[in-house]
This record gives structure tokens, C-alpha cells and sequence, in this order.
């Protein structure tokens, strides 16, 4: 998974931001960490936003990464179950979003 | 900074207002307010206006200027407000902070939302505007699924069940019956709860608040003026103790626990300073019970109930009139409605009501009422601290 670390402070961030804020440095590093992360909690979505294009039901994952960033997802459809402090793989990334499937 | 009153409010019912404006349904709170404060229009200096999506499903923005050019204001600042679900709540800030400061000695706070005059799914898609939609809401996040996942945490680490957040669904709706503003009030069952239509496990139907119409205003006044209209009143004037807004993270990746929104904690824990109160002082509290888990995850960050006892409060009655603490005896945003930038105002309405003992679910001998506003995913708060003057 890539993500941006602050060159000045190290701070990393899941999404591109146009200033640190942390230190405020403009400059970022683009990173490569690990998939693996620990599913934190998760919820299944069976009315989808208006507009969005994946048809519910669908679990929205909160996920702490390995590298210490947690990150807002999807499980893959294709996934087992989610269970509370699984571990997680992200196998993909759909319009921004990281997908994601339980380690067996 | 100046001692701030509340000489006057109103209201209109939440529900649906299908046949008003948005202006028009602003407009008849504030002349409510007016009438109750006894207090001349030409004497008000400023207007704050909370509103979070008036341009997205009405087609109209300047709404504060809009709404005191139909009541024959004068020039006077207007100023529309906006912080999702909090935007009352920062509007009667503002309102009180120009009194506090001396910019004004009488200023007006309303609140409106018109929910149900655009189609559902374009009310929904604009309510998703307060999501960070750079992080979370790729992932198909909806706000009752934002609820979701903390329900799902606070269960894991407190043992919090289904018939727990029931008693707050039973709760609010059974006191929204003795609310006469108030959208949806009943009588429920945990089988009829439980069987509800699930929107985003484990949250259900009868978890989540509707969408409504209302508006709601407040007339804040310096001490000057509340001295020389309190004998005119036919009601006792209530004292703003404090009035704060806190920030907390947009986006769930920025929160350290999804039990807790660091916002709540914060301002509540300025809001007891500013006051000189402890939250054993609060007799009762208006909190933002937006989804049933919200009302004990809020209860807990204000320091109401203790760090996970949330739901065996509200199980064992103590967070019901006549119990320890009142929380939302106005049915809250679960039974009264949530027209989104009234709601904050609204919960103003609510406690002034009771402390000046003249509410229709009215707390025994209530003297210190608190409000609790929150907006998106925890980004803005607002905590009031309000005193009756008896």
C-alpha cells in the first residue's frame, strides 16, 4: 500500500494533503508499507449513498495498518466474514477506497 | 467578557412543513422569540443564522439576511453559520459571544432546516457533505454506518446489547409523546425495536432520527437589558453560564477511540470551567442523540454517566425524568426530529423551558441545564451551561 510521509517530520497520511499538519512542510515522500493491518470495527451498509456505485449490502472496515495509520475501507465481497481484531490484507483499491480481505 | 441572558425564544413544531419556506418558517421562530422577550426589534445588533444545506436542497444561501430583510431588521450584521449537525449550536455562540464582547446588547440566534421539501435520496446525498469524502467516504460510509462502527466498539468493550440502546429508543420516543413539538413520539417495545428494518448493522430503523422541518430561535440580551425587561416578562430570565465550540477530527482515521469524539470531551470539560460547575451540578441535559448509541457514547464524553455505563444507565432508568440525570426529555433528536440547523437551537428551546419550570416533561426543580450540538464526524461542538433564574 502506498501511502505519504512527511519528509520534514515523518508523519504519515493515508491521502495526499497539500501541507503537513503536523509541521506544516509542503514536501512528502510517497511511501510503500505494508497490506497487512488489524480490522478494528465495521458496520454493513444495506442503504448505499446516493450516487455510489457498489450495490449494498457492503462492509465499510475501520483498519489499523501495520505502519500505524488507520484507514476507512470495504471488505472484497469475495472476503470471509469480518471479525472484531482480524487481520486484514488489502488486495486492491476501488476509487480511492482500499479493499480489503480477512486473513483466514 | 459580559454576563449574557436568554430573554426570549420559539419554535415551530419538527416535522413536516410542507407548505412553508424555508425564510418563512425562520422568520416565525424569531418573531416568537421576539414576542416573548418583549423586546423592541430596533434594539437588536446582530443575527446569526444555523443552516447546513438551505443551498443544496432549497436553491437559497444569505439566509441570515434574508430572514431579518422579511422581519424589517435594521443594518445590521446577519451572519449564516455552518457546521453540519452543530450548526445551531454555533449560531447561538456567536450570538452570545456579540452580547458577551459588547458588540451588541440584544442579538438573535435561529436555526432552520427544510428536509423534507427536496426527494430523500437528495437530502441524504447532501447530508453526506459532512463526511471527510477524501478519506472516509470512498469507502461507502453513510452516517448511520459511522454510528455502526462505534456501536460495534462500545459493544465489544463494554458489553453494550441491543436491549441497552433499546432503553434509550424507548426512552426518547416515549417522551417525544408528551413533547407537542416533537416529530414522532410512541410507545415501543424491544421486540418492535429489534424487528425494525436494519439500515447499517447494528444500527436500525428506530435507532436513527428522521428527517424533519423546523426551525427555532433564541434571544440572547446583556445584563443592561435584562435588567430593565424582567419585570415586563411573565417568565424568569435564564443565564448563559457558557457557550463553547470545540474541534475534533473530520475523519475517522483521526480519531484515537471510536467510543469517544475528543470534541465532546473537550468542550464539555471548557463548558464545567467557564461555568464553575461540575457535571454533578446538571440536572438535566439536551445531547445529540442523532442515532440511539450516539446518546450514550455523548453521555459518557460529557462526564454525565461514567466511561462505559451508558447503556445500563438508560437500562436501569437513571437517565430518565425523576432518574439521576435527565437526558433529552424533549424525545430528542430520535423522537422530537432533526431539521439539521435547528437542532442546536432547539435544544436551547428545550432547556429554557425547563428551567424556567414550564415544560411539558418538566424536570423537578430544575435550576442547571446543559446542551450538547455535535456536527459531521465529530469535527465541531458546541456545549451550553444554562442557569434558571427562579
Amino acid at each position: 500500500m502506498r501511502i505519504f510521509e512527511c519528509l520534514k517530520c515523518k508523519k504519515q497520511y493515508a491521502k495526499l494533503g497539500s501541507v503537513c499538519a503536523s509541521c506544516l512542510s509542503l514536501k512528502f515522500n510517497e511511501v510503500e508499507v505494508s497490506d497487512s493491518g488489524k480490522l478494528v470495527t465495521w458496520t454493513t451498509i444495506r442503504r448505499a449513498p446516493a450516487g455510489f456505485n457498489v450495490t449494498a449490502p457492503y462492509d465499510v472496515v475501520v483498519v489499523d495498518m501495520e505502519c500505524g495509520i488507520r484507514v476507512t475501507g470495504r471488505l472484497a465481497a469475495e472476503s470471509l466474514p469480518p471479525k472484531m481484531f482480524a487481520t486484514v490484507q488489502r488486495i486492491s483499491t476501488e476509487e480511492s477506497s482500499p479493499i480489503f480481505s480477512v486473513v483466514a | 467578557m459580559r454576563d449574557v441572558y436568554i430573554a426570549g425564544i420559539g419554535s415551530t413544531t419538527f416535522g413536516k412543513h410542507a407548505d412553508t419556506t424555508i425564510e418563512n418558517l425562520a422568520v416565525g421562530a424569531v418573531v416568537d422569540a421576539l414576542l416573548d422577550s418583549s423586546i423592541d426589534r430596533a434594539e437588536v445588533g446582530a443575527l446569526y443564522l444555523g443552516n447546513f444545506i438551505s443551498g443544496p436542497l432549497n436553491g437559497k444561501e444569505v439566509l441570515a439576511g434574508i430572514v431579518a430583510d422579511r422581519i424589517g431588521l435594521g443594518s445590521i450584521p446577519c451572519t449564516k453559520v455552518e457546521g453540519a449537525c452543530a450548526s445551531g449550536g454555533i449560531a447561538f455562540r456567536h450570538a452570545c459571544l456579540a452580547v458577551a464582547s459588547g458588540q451588541a446588547d440584544v442579538a438573535i440566534a435561529v436555526g432552520v432546516e427544510t428536509m423534507t421539501h427536496a426527494p430523500t435520496k437528495q437530502t441524504t446525498a447532501a447530508l453526506n457533505c459532512a463526511m471527510d469524502n477524501e478519506n472516509d467516504g470512498p469507502s461507502g460510509l453513510t452516517f448511520p454506518g459511522l454510528f455502526g462502527l462505534a456501536w460495534r466498539t462500545h459493544a465489544e468493550r463494554y458489553g453494550t446489547t441491543r436491549d441497552h440502546v433499546s432503553a434509550v429508543v424507548k426512552k426518547n420516543k416515549s417522551n417525544g409523546l408528551k413533547n407537542p413539538l416533537a416529530q414522532m413520539g410512541a410507545v415501543l417495545t424491544n421486540a418492535e425495536i429489534a424487528a425494525s428494518v436494519p439500515i447499517c448493522d447494528p444500527i436500525q430503523l428506530f435507532d436513527c432520527c428522521p428527517t424533519s422541518d423546523g426551525a427555532a430561535a433564541v434571544i440572547v440580551v446583556s445584563k443592561s437589558v435584562a435588567d430593565r425587561i424582567s419585570k415586563q416578562l411573565n417568565h424568569p430570565l435564564v443565564q448563559v453560564l457558557a457557550a463553547v465550540q470545540t474541534r475534533g477530527s473530520p475523519s475517522i482515521g483521526g480519531h484515537a477511540d471510536l467510543i469517544s469524539f475528543s470534541a465532546n470531551v473537550s468542550a464539555a470539560n471548557l463548558a464545567y470551567a467557564q461555568a464553575g460547575v461540575t457535571s454533578k451540578d446538571i440536572d438535566l441535559v439536551e445531547l445529540h442523540d442523532c442515532f440511539s448509541i450516539a446518546e450514550i457514547i455523548d453521555s459518557e464524553d460529557l462526564g454525565l454517566v461514567p466511561r462505559g455505563e451508558g447503556g445500563y444507565w438508560a437500562l436501569e432508568g437513571r437517565t430518565s425524568v425523576g432518574g439521576d440525570i435527565a437526558i433529552n426529555a424533549s424525545g430528542g433528536l430520535l423522537s422530537k426530529g432533526h431539521p439539521v440547523g435547528a437542532t442546536g437551537i432547539g435544544q436551547i428551546y428545550e432547556v429554557t423551558q425547563q428551567l424556567r419550570h414550564r415544560h411539558t416533561n418538566q424536570v423537578a426543580d430544575a435550576k442547571i441545564g446543559m446542551t450538547h450540538n455535535l456536527g459531521g464526524a465529530g469535527v465541531a461542538c458546541t456545549v451550553s451551561i444554562l442557569k434558571g433564574l427562579m
